[in-house]
């Protein structure tokens, strides 16, 4: 009876926990989305566009922009 | 006595007309085409929208270049004072100017070998004074005609410090207009430069004009030596590589 009480809650504990991991990575933070801009555009970030990945994630941060 | 008068009054009229033509100069308004972006790539929505908005953003800058027999100036045509309709147009904006990473405030003197323009890096402006880049150019038998002048295309090599990498460069030079420039740093031919395939850009030329304007050199306080400026940005490139790459 132990046995199937520990087997069900680690089962549920697994599920829930992959759940979880796979929401987080599903959204994508204000960094990612700035940094995979200037990626898309440049192949690299560099000293031509590093304050347009800091800007950009600034202003998806504070809402000031909401990506469309 | 009327001889006299007739010659000196010919030198005078030979002078004055000396004079007009070394002022005389050509505008060039140069149009950008961005290529080499995959379509149909598997990217996040938000970004997909992002890149095609400044893709558009860069089709619509206009970049000029005041050309005479000596010397050479290029700037973005934007005026500074330009109302973007909101904080994601200038988003736009910024982004589309990557695809050409073009300098700002380029001067070019042909005759003293010499170079003066503006980069921004990390959110500050560094005036920078050097040599021309030497792209070796080879020149080609191909030809074509931009706007209505006989062009013939050339390719260079050009090492980017920024990205440390070497990229080829495709020219088409107008020999029928001799003066060794072009758009940014983009020059150093036997004719004017109508057209250069960058690497996320083909720049072509738009319109030209013969002005009566002359060149104007910029002035800042701090110019930065040429190989300071390699230094400079080798190193800030380390740390940002390590943090953000």
């Amino acid at each position: 009876m132990k046995k199937i009480v520990l087997i069900l809650v680690l089962s549920v504990f697994a599920f829930s926990s992959s759940g979880f991991k796979k929401a987080e990575t599903l959204e994508e933070s204000c960094f990612d989305i700035a940094r995979e801009i200037v990626l898309e555009v440049d192949g690299e970030i560099n000293t031509d566009n590093v304050s347009i990945v800091n800007w950009l994630n600034f202003l998806c941060e504070q809402e000031v922009i909401l990506f469309p | 006595m009327s001889k006299l008068m007739s010659k000196t009054i010919l030198y005078i009229a030979l002078f004055f007309s000396c004079y007009i033509n070394s002022q005389k100069a050509y505008k060039i308004v140069y149009k950008v085409e961005p290529h080499n972006f995959i379509e149909n790539k598997e990217l996040n929505s938000k970004v997909k929208s992002v890149i095609e908005q400044a893709i558009k953003s860069a089709r619509r800058d206009r970049y000029f270049l005041i050309a005479n027999d000596k010397h050479s100036y290029f700037n973005n045509s934007q005026n500074m004072e330009i109302d973007f309709g909101s904080e994601l147009d200038k988003v736009y904006d910024k982004v589309g100017k990557l695809i050409t990473a073009f300098n700002k405030n380029v001067y070019n003197h042909y005759k003293k070998d010499k170079i003066l323009f503006t980069r921004n890096l990390i959110n500050n402006d560094y005036h920078v004074e050097g040599k021309p880049y030497k792209f070796n150019w080879e020149l080609k038998e191909e030809s074509k005609t931009i706007l209505g002048y006989q062009a013939k295309k050339a390719t260079g090599v050009y090492y980017d410090i920024i990205r440390n990498k070497e990229f080829e460069i495709i020219a088409w030079f107008i020999p029928s207009i001799p003066i060794p420039a072009g758009p940014d740093i983009y020059f150093g031919l036997p004719g004017l430069v109508g057209e250069v395939h960058l690497r996320k850009a083909i720049v072509k030329m738009e319109s030209i004009e013969e002005i009566n304007e002359s060149v104007i050199k910029p002035s800042f306080k701090d110019v930065m030596p040429y190989e300071e400026y390699v230094d400079f940005v080798s190193k800030a490139n380390a740390k940002i590589k390590k943090e953000y790459n």
